[in-house]
């Protein structure tokens, strides 16, 4: 086999449509002189097309047409049952009538207070966060990989506030609250004021509102037969950061062995200090979280969208948060 | 109602209608149109039935996709794919759904006492033992981009997830099969 090459992920982007025609013709081009590519692109091809060329199991013809039959005769039942136009016309008319009187009866109602607008947020390290701070299309997305954070909200300006962590998000819905993230899992999360909407990647969809007072937690018995987080939130391509800042804090507990890189002041995308030390976990997780995908994918987006300074920014920040990123290779060369 | 329309005559002209002509003719009550898709399709959903749930599923999960898609024909929207790609959509949906059943565990309980699982493993190739070996994140990803032979992004819109994630499933799949393959069936 081949040395490899710094070019061979392009084999496997191209199979997948994520080379634009000037990356394609290049990549094509680098193959015709790199064995390793070359090597790379029949094994990625030769594997396609074993799995296509596998037979599926046989299916009796007999069986075939029995279940046609079956599919057509519930096609034609299905129909027969479905209600007569008169019958929807009534119904519609009455679920138009249900609506107007609901409609008069909410608008009379005494309202509830709805949740301020946000004017500013406070973020506080209490103990080892680490985290990014951005803001787009006027939401404020804090994205916290480990340790502990406390965020306090004001209220009297419109965004919204959304964190990111490794395996869900947290909504703010007006409030002071703290999370703490270890080892790639959420691991509490407490409300002073207010409430807050927790989403975990592979749970309910709807999440789990926790209040003043109260504190959150994860089930064991659910994270033990969790599969892996899916994205959650991915950042949309149109927006542009206004702000970002890296810092972490002093860590309480025992160190993993770690690897560390220094980030020079010219290649960080944030305003923060003039030079910022990120650690990362010695080994990526088998599974990379819906975060690192979300920090890829707009990088792309930005990309194809011709809106190079922002793409080699974003790019810079996928570098810095995931150093040994599944596609840490492809992001430094849009960070260049 | 519009009147059930069967036109015989359709299955000898089929060869000229488009897919999405017969789901047009399907929001007009016309169940041989349904038939002619049956036809066309039936057996490449029962395949990939077969590889991301069990071969014992797939036949009754064929029938549902498809009464499932005879009664969303209206909500087909052309300028968002192929009828192709929303078929299969609608099977991996149904497939899910299957899935999550606690009577398809039970016929899973039966079938595995009918037929003892040594005798199933042996008739099955080293490529399907590798599709087997996958999680069914990462089998579903695979079988329809590799094997039926959708763009990334149709398969992303089939199962609602972000096409990064359908990036990702794919490079750990092929990791995956390029590993269990070269080391050889147990």
């Amino acid at each position: 086999m081949s040395a490899p090459c710094a070019r061979l992920w392009e084999v496997e982007a191209e199979r997948d449509g994520r080379l634009d025609d000037d990356a394609r013709a290049s990549a094509t081009r680098h193959r015709a002189h790199c064995r390793a590519c070359r090597e790379e692109h029949t094994a990625l091809h030769s594997l396609g097309r074993r799995l296509a060329d596998e037979e599926g199991p046989a299916w009796d013809a007999l069986a075939q047409k029995r279940l046609r039959g079956k599919v057509l005769a519930g096609a034609n039942e299905a129909r027969l049952r479905a209600p007569s136009s008169h019958k929807r016309v009534a119904a519609l008319v009455a679920f138009a009538a249900v609506m107007v009187i609901g409609l008069v009866a909410w608008k009379r109602a005494p309202k509830g207070t709805p949740p301020a607008p946000i004017a500013s947020i406070e973020l506080r390290d209490e103990g080892g966060a680490i985290y990014e701070r951005a803001t787009l299309d006027g939401t404020e997305h804090v994205y916290l990989r480990a340790g502990t954070l406390g965020i306090k909200v004001r209220h009297d300006a419109v965004t919204h506030l959304l964190v990111h962590v490794p395996d869900g998000e947290i909504e703010d819905l007006g409030t002071t609250f703290h999370v703490s993230v270890h080892g790639g899992a959420t691991t509490r999360v407490s409300v002073d004021e207010g409430r807050v909407l927790v989403r975990k990647a592979n749970g309910d969809r709807d999440g789990r509102l926790v209040s003043a007072g109260e504190t959150w937690e994860p089930d064991p018995a659910l994270e033990k037969a969790s599969t892996q987080a899916t994205v959650a939130t991915p950042i949309p391509a149109s927006a542009a950061p206004t702000s970002a800042v890296v810092l972490r804090g002093p860590s309480p507990e025992p160190k993993p062995a770690l690897t560390k890189r220094t980030v020079p002041a010219a290649s960080a995308s944030a305003s923060a200090s003039a030079s910022a030390t990120v650690s990362a976990p010695a080994g990526s997780a088998v599974h990379p979280p819906s975060e690192e995908d979300a920090t890829y994918m707009r990088a792309v987006s930005l990309l194809r969208a011709g809106r190079r300074d922002e793409a080699r920014a974003a790019a810079r920040r996928y570098v810095v948060l995931y150093p040994n990123g599944l596609r840490r290779q492809e992001m430094d060369v849009v960070a260049e | 109602m519009k009147p059930l329309v069967n036109r015989p005559v359709l299955a000898r002209r089929a060869p000229e209608i488009s897919d999405g002509a017969l789901v047009a003719r399907m929001c007009e009550g016309d169940t041989s149109a349904l038939g002619v898709l049956y036809d066309r399709h039936a057996k490449a959903l029962y395949t990939f039935l077969s590889r991301v749930t069990s071969t014992g599923e797939a036949e009754d999960l064929v029938q549902i996709t498809f009464m499932r898609a005879g009664s969303l024909a209206d909500r087909f929207d052309p300028a968002r794919g192929e009828p192709r790609a929303w078929l299969f959509g609608i099977a991996t949906r149904v497939a899910q759904e299957s899935r999550r059943s606690i009577v398809r565990k039970a016929r899973a309980v039966f079938r595995s006492i009918v037929a003892p699982v040594s005798i199933q493993e042996s008739t099955k190739t080293d490529v399907v033992r590798a599709l087997d070996s996958l999680s069914e994140a990462k089998r579903v990803v695979v079988v329809l981009a590799e094997v039926e032979g959708f763009s990334c992004q149709e398969v992303a819109d089939m199962l609602e997830i972000p096409i990064g994630t359908v990036w990702t499933r794919l490079h750990h799949a092929r990791g995956d099969l390029r590993a269990f393959l070269e080391r050889g069936a147990p």
